[in-house]
């Protein structure tokens, strides 16, 4: 945890200065554990209290999380909302991508759509559910739709941001040198817009999951929202959190295992290590100057235009 | 003053991007953003009018039925149910969260036991806690509350926890030094440095918050802004679920960088101008 990592802060030094010791090492976990143990407890105490039929006991809802995770029909359902969340988020990030890109490099791009995209932003995930569901009806398209109209205007922003970014010098460059358009979207656009291509699609995921289930909630007959909305009109607690947190995980698993390394490896070269593969061949280097960084790719081209490309 | 390490004010974050001053240009800018609204607006009605007719509602069908939900008797109280419910819910929610963020930035015990719950849960959506809400506490007005509670405290004691780990601890030493009380530290030194992450965090948790009180209202009440979105699309009532969704999205707005951001300038206003 990275926060542990970080230096104490003065009222806590004491703290921190007994950590030499070995058995020290292993305090902030005996703290973590006991954090837990207290929560679960106390949660335990709580549904006993108040009653297992309002607030079921932490092993109830253990069971019943597995008992969920061992039916057939939890593979059905996650697939089905899994196909849902991707479809959606690849609609969204070819919109935003294009869209993103197009406003970042034109001034009048930016200006005929910033207002719809600001726009799009503030409407809630929630209305976009519900439009989706009333205009599409009970099919698979609606999920998908909400997503991607929910989705979209956050990751163009994103993009946008990125190709604001971009390295004038190099495109002004690039053009000098005659380098064909496709060439020079592809090794100077594409390589800068792609962390935050990556990066929107981090974002994207998040929001997307959250919205497929409310889509799937009003208006679908499988995956993972149909289900927790099946479970809270039984009246079980332990169902709609043994759904909800699964799918949740199975998110988490995509974000941490899949998104996040990708994300690393296309950033890394900005750190200053050596650019990924994709990049390394591509006029995009990481010179101390952006005056050297002409002075360089010219040197390094013989002078001529011919070995830029 | 210089040693109060704060974060800028966030107000700045609210800039659109692209905003920046362009008065040359500004003539095409205004003529291309019109572009753009009249484009929706052809769009919308092109769409109203031959692929999902009967369907979807032109603009003109819309701004009817705001004209009638605005003039309705009920649309005040609707809304101002909702909006006290908002209100309510996060004032418990910025202060507990203060309280929780300043003790786990100050107390390192504190800080372990606890940064566990706070990352998972803000990984757990609203929708689940407003479900979970409803389930737990019933139809009373404290179902929203709990929800907006468990779902915005995670998100805005981080922002304060950090601020509070990053806080200068000299300016405490030397209240100490002078015989500043405990409370008196808290009043003077603690809380004024913290007023730009408690506001920053107020506007994250907002912005999820009314989301989850809407979402709570649809479950569990029979009164607010979430009912009536419900009851529209029970009816199947598009426009209704648009003029619904669109004033209270627009009034949650006007809150969020008119009046929180207006709050925030006055707390600030004693800090040297570039802080």
């Amino acid at each position: 945890m990275s926060q542990s990592s970080q230096p104490a802060a003065p009222a806590a030094a004491p703290a921190a200065g007994r950590s030499r010791s070995s058995v020290a090492k292993l305090e902030p976990v005996l703290y973590r554990v006991g954090a837990l143990a207290v929560f679960f407890a106390a949660w335990w105490a709580l549904a006993l209290w108040v009653g297992t039929n309002i607030l079921p006991v932490p092993t109830a809802i253990a069971e019943r999380f597995v008992q969920v995770l061992l039916r057939e029909e939890f593979l059905v359902h996650m697939i089905a909302s899994l196909t849902r969340v991707v479809a959606a988020l690849a609609i969204s990030l070819t919109v935003a991508t294009f869209l993103g890109i197009a406003m970042g490099l034109s001034k009048s791009a930016e200006r005929f759509f910033d207002g719809i995209v600001l726009g799009g932003r503030t409407m809630p995930g929630l209305a976009w559910a519900l439009l989706a569901v009333m205009i599409v009806g009970v099919s698979d398209g609606a999920p998908v739709l909400a997503v991607s109209l929910a989705v979209s205007p956050l990751l163009t922003l994103q993009i946008w941001e990125g190709a604001k970014a971009l390295d004038r010098d190099l495109f002004r460059m690039s053009r000098v040198f005659r380098v064909s358009r496709g060439r020079q979207f592809r090794e100077v656009v594409v390589p800068a817009v792609l962390p935050s291509i990556v990066g929107g699609a981090k974002l994207g995921l998040a929001l997307s999951w959250k919205v497929t289930v409310l889509a799937e909630l009003f208006g679908v007959t499988s995956g993972v929202g149909y289900e927790i909305s099946r479970n809270f009109q039984m009246f079980s607690l332990d169902g709609v959190l043994a759904w909800a947190l699964s799918f949740a995980a199975v998110m988490a698993l995509i974000e941490y295992g899949l998104i996040s390394p990708v994300y690393r490896r296309l950033t890394r070269w900005r750190g200053g290590a050596a650019p990924p593969p994709l990049l390394r061949r591509t006029l995009l280097r990481r010179p101390p100057s952006r005056s050297l960084r002409v002075r360089q790719a010219v040197e390094q081209s013989g002078g001529t235009r011919e070995a830029v490309r | 003053m210089s040693s109060v390490r704060v974060q800028r004010p966030t107000s700045q974050r609210a800039a659109v991007p692209g905003s920046a001053p362009r008065t040359k240009h500004l003539s095409g800018a205004v003529w291309l953003r019109l572009a753009a609204a009249l484009t929706v607006l052809v769009a919308w009605w092109l769409i109203s009018e031959t692929v999902a007719e009967g369907v979807f509602p032109s603009p003109m069908a819309t701004a009817d039925r705001f004209a009638a939900i605005a003039t309705s008797e009920t649309f005040f109280a609707q809304v101002g149910i909702t909006l006290w419910r908002v209100v309510a819910a996060m004032t418990v929610t910025v202060v507990a969260a203060t309280i929780i963020g300043v003790a786990m930035g100050r107390i390192r015990r504190l800080e372990m036991s606890l940064d566990v719950f706070i990352l998972v849960g803000r990984s757990i959506p609203g929708l689940v806690w407003a479900l979970v809400a409803v389930m737990v506490v019933g139809l009373s007005d404290w179902a929203p509350v709990l929800a907006v509670f468990l779902t915005a405290t995670p998100l805005v004691v981080v922002q304060i926890w950090e601020a509070s780990k990053a806080l200068d601890g000299d300016l405490f030493r030397m209240a100490q030094v002078f015989g500043v009380g405990r409370l008196g530290r808290i009043r003077h030194v603690l809380l004024p440095a913290l007023v730009p992450s408690i506001v920053a965090g107020t506007k994250l948790g907002l912005a999820l918050g009314w989301q989850v009180v809407v979402l709570s209202e649809m479950f569990g009440q029979s009164s607010g802004v979430g009912y009536q979105i419900h009851e529209n699309f029970g009816n199947f009532d598009i426009a209704g679920v648009l003029v619904w969704t669109i004033v209270f999205s627009a009034i949650m707005a006007f809150i969020e960088y008119v009046v929180i951001d207006g709050v925030h300038r006055r707390l600030v206003r004693w800090r040297p101008v570039g802080r």
